[in-house]
């Protein structure tokens, strides 16, 4: 049979098909360099984790904060057998068998070792502490089941530059229910609960404002406002105000007084009336030593009247007086004659500051009774002066809690021995006696109120005036108090706005014609509109308004005068500013109250001291 | 609504999972970044890298499979395609959800970085293999006479020599000039030539010029000759670019799993270190 035309061959040059079955090469080759790849990825990091601490298992180098112990994986993990997963009593199971020769995760207790004394339970680095934040109110610090450890937010292996304390917002919404600072922040406490300002002063910041600004010869209003308001070296917030810095170049100058007072009759001993210089000099009470260095010079007696000519700031006879009135009054009990001012705190959780304040009056009974000669009363003050330094380590812990029920045991409620008409009599000798401190002061059950000086606000938000005076000018943002309508500049005084002064004050244009001094034609004719205000009439009116010193709804101590923070809101979005929650909060908020420089002292050798 | 992709994808049904996975994928971290962090250690990170571990181990067992087919017709465990679509579609996916495991950052350790890059390049070669897979027998089917199996190549170039050396020895002087300095070179063994990848031919039609300009000064006889020369030039041609394109197609293996293997070890590594510490 012949051969088939083109079997056997293929393509137009008619080549031969193979003439058996073709084996496709096999691919181990491609497995055999695979697994050689694999074997010696292997040995490598084999060899890295014995010889050279694994570095290349490591997840990445750790932050430069931590860069010191980078060589040392146990500084912070445990071995899990170290922690006791695996004992001689267990009945060992297959994944407690793993984890026995794994490391634990890194524990709390590790970071502690470097970042916090121990045994601390309000440490600065504790949940305790956090639920305290600031509010001293210790009743906060109860443990949460949604506690977690360090790590979760300061995750580390991210590199050296990694910056582990910048904490996402999601770390702190998981507790905190509050989203993105521009949408769901709740309102500041003290304007959703329309909470008054605490200062206890009676203050008008616009006539203040006024002062200040004539008497510096200022144009800008916040000029004035930062020549009271002076802020702290690192710009966060204020110093404390101080009465011969800020108050005393105007008030209880030379020509203050005292209204004349009746001086206590020591054959009516009960009866209402002030001791003289004399009668603290010869009583010899301790505390009574300020009588020695007071000039006689600054009273006038006149028959069984006194005025004092010459008043300070924390007057030591007014104060003597006043406590010897409560006394008698029966106001004064517990431990309260030795506090200068009122028992009550502006903030509930400032309670420290009675008994360093009764400390200060003990000290100072102290160093009067040292002259005495006895060396009984010696000793009896070394004790005493012991007792004080132990009470006042005790106060300087911020976490150490204060009974300040001992200040105030029956004080204000004492079942006085005098009759209602007596006690009225002895409050009018008070309201005398203290006159020249109520133009500012309040004073109540024989106190002056106490006043905070620190202008803390906000105090769970990290604020820095400094930085923010950059971007916008005080009256910005403390709009609280309406300053700009009342204290107009040259050339921006209308009738509009002449009539709108005039009627917030409920004043009429007859009283606007008698102080100023222009005829009341005049005057109906600028508010009428129907002439224009001369330079020269703007300037007496001006004076006018400058004088008026009167509190109003709108100007008071009493007002907060805070942004609220819709005002925070307009700067603080993601277009403008930051709004991550660490912008203004911490989560360890009280540093400086952290743990001494025994951090070095460990557990163990303190243990063995002991 | 939706494209026809019959005839565009191998499997429609495996193409549209693929999507379906990505964008549960994409919710799934929409939900992860909005409700907490993006961070490889939490329990969102884990949830994505022990997918990917389990993707990228799912799909490593294609390669066994394919070697083990009497043991999967035996235990009926599915057939070749489906883990090949498996093996493509899983491996893609595995590494968005390596991206979301890191939270869409560059990783800071060595072997992380070595994760990482390892990763991309395995991802990246698969993908460059389906491509390759997919363009190479079209071209080679449409653009040339002949099937070749890459094996037989280097065997019918020597047929074809052979074949011309017999031609040429009863021919004139010119067409035995042309075979000596130009065609036997060409013959001797198979070309890689780069021009196949964007010309098919080779640029055929320049090479043959020569063959032109000689036919025009022969007689009838030579002519005859000159032309079977010239078709066994032009099949050497043809398998150079067979051999060319079907090389590339078997070492681009050499780019994918060698890699992936060593992928897969340091996988492993990880795993343990993740456990360890």
């Amino acid at each position: 049979m012949p051969r088939k035309e083109g079997k056997g061959i293929f393509g137009s040059v008619r080549l031969p098909i193979s003439k058996s079955y073709i084996h496709l090469r096999p691919q181990n080759q491609l497995i055999r360099i695979g697994f050689i790849g694999a074997l010696l990825v292997t040995m490598i990091i084999g060899l890295n984790f014995f010889l050279q601490e694994a570095s290349i298992l490591s997840n990445g180098p750790l932050s430069s904060n931590h860069a010191v112990v980078e060589s040392d994986c146990a500084a912070c993990h445990n071995h899990a057998f170290e922690d006791g997963l695996l004992t001689e009593n267990d009945n060992p199971t297959f994944t407690s068998i793993l984890s026995a020769f794994s490391f634990d995760s890194v524990r709390d207790e590790n970071c502690a070792i470097c970042h916090e004394k121990f045994g601390d339970p309000v440490g600065v680095y504790t949940f305790a502490a956090h639920y305290i934040y600031r509010s001293k109110d210790l009743t906060r610090g109860n443990e949460s089941e949604d506690e977690i450890p360090c790590f979760s937010c300061h995750p580390e292996h991210l590199g050296r530059r990694a910056r582990i304390t910048e904490v996402s917002d999601a770390r702190c919404v998981g507790c905190h229910p509050f989203g993105s600072f521009n949408e769901q922040h709740k309102e500041f406490a003290f304007a959703a609960e329309g909470l008054p300002d605490s200062a206890s002063l009676k203050f008008t910041h616009i006539y203040h404002v006024k002062q200040v600004m004539a008497w510096n010869e200022f144009v800008d209003i916040e000029r004035a406002c930062l020549d009271c308001h002076n802020a702290g070296p690192d710009g966060k917030n204020f110093e404390p105000l101080n009465f011969d810095r800020h108050c005393g170049t105007c008030h209880l100058t030379e020509a203050e007084k005292t209204p004349a007072l009746q001086v206590w009759n020591s054959r009516e001993p009960n009866a209402p009336g002030v001791f003289t210089l004399e009668d603290f000099r010869s009583r010899g009470e301790l505390g009574d030593e300020w009588a020695f260095g007071t000039s006689t010079g600054e009273f006038s007696r006149i028959e069984d009247k006194i005025v004092k000519s010459r008043i300070y700031h924390e007057d030591p006879w007014i104060l003597a007086n006043l406590k010897r009135l409560r006394r008698t009054m029966g106001m004064e009990l517990g431990l309260s004659g030795l506090l200068r001012a009122s028992v009550d705190v502006p903030d509930p959780h400032d309670d420290k500051i009675l008994h360093e304040e009764a400390i200060e009056t003990l000290r100072s009974f102290i160093t009067e009774l040292r002259s005495h000669p006895e060396s009984m009363v010696i000793d009896e003050l070394t004790q005493l002066n012991r007792l004080l330094q132990k009470v006042e380590a005790g106060i300087r812990d911020p976490y150490t809690s204060v009974d300040k029920t001992k200040f105030l045991e029956g004080s204000g409620q004492a079942e006085t021995r005098l009759s209602e008409e007596e006690v009225q009599e002895f409050e009018k000798v008070v309201a005398l006696l203290t006159e020249p401190c109520q133009i500012c002061h309040i004073v109540q059950n024989g106190f002056v109120a106490r006043v905070q000086k620190d202008q803390r606000a906000l105090i769970r938000a990290e604020f820095n005036h400094r930085a923010h005076i950059l971007q916008r000018r005080c009256l910005d943002c403390h709009t609280g108090i309406p300053f700009s309508d009342y204290i107009p500049r040259k050339g921006q005084l209308t009738s509009e706005r002449l009539n709108a002064e005039l009627t917030k004050k409920g004043l009429e244009g007859s009283w606007l014609a008698e102080v100023s001094g222009v005829s009341e034609e005049t005057v109906s004719n600028v508010l009428g509109g129907t002439i224009d205000l001369s330079e020269q009439l703007e300037q007496r009116f001006m004076e006018v308004l400058d004088s008026w010193p009167g509190e109003t709804l709108e100007d008071n101590s009493s007002i907060q005068n805070l942004p609220i923070i819709a005002q925070c809101q307009t700067c603080h979005q993601v277009e403008v500013s930051s709004n991550r929650c660490v912008t203004c909060h911490l989560f360890h908020p009280n540093k400086l109250n952290r743990a001494n420089l025994l951090l070095y002292v460990d557990q163990q050798s303190e243990g063995e001291a002991q | 609504m939706w494209p026809n992709l019959e005839g565009k994808v191998r499997s429609v049904t495996w193409f549209w999972l693929f999507w379906a996975s990505v964008i549960t994928c994409g919710i799934l971290y929409l939900i992860n970044v909005l409700v907490s962090e993006a961070r490889p250690n939490n329990p969102w990170g884990l949830s994505y890298g022990i997918a990917a571990t389990l993707l990228m181990m799912g799909s490593a067992v294609y390669t066994v499979r394919r070697r083990a087919q009497r043991i999967a017709s035996k235990y009926r465990l599915g057939s070749t395609q489906n883990w090949l679509q498996f093996h493509v579609y899983g491996g893609s996916l595995s590494l968005l959800l390596v991206l979301m495991h890191i939270g869409f950052r560059l990783p800071s350790g060595t072997l992380t970085w070595w994760l990482f890059i390892l990763t991309v390049w395995v991802i990246l070669s698969g993908m460059a293999g389906v491509f390759l897979q997919k363009w190479i027998p079209k071209i080679l089917a449409s653009g040339l006479s002949l099937e070749v199996i890459y094996e037989r190549i280097p065997e019918l170039i020597e047929e074809i020599k052979q074949k011309a050396t017999q031609l040429v020895e009863d021919c004139e002087a010119p067409v035995r000039g042309l075979y000596s300095e130009q065609i036997a070179p060409v013959l001797e063994r198979p070309e890689l030539k780069l021009i196949y990848y964007v010309d098919i031919t080779g640029g055929m039609r320049s090479r043959l010029k020569e063959f032109e300009f000689l036919r025009g000064v022969l007689d009838s006889e030579e002519r005859e000759k000159l032309d079977r020369l010239q078709a066994l030039y032009q099949t050497k041609l043809e398998l150079d670019a067979h051999y060319t394109l079907q090389k590339t197609m078997r070492c681009w293996l050499y780019a994918h799993v060698p890699p992936s293997l060593v992928l897969l070890v340091l996988v492993v590594w990880h795993v343990l270190a993740v456990w360890y510490y």
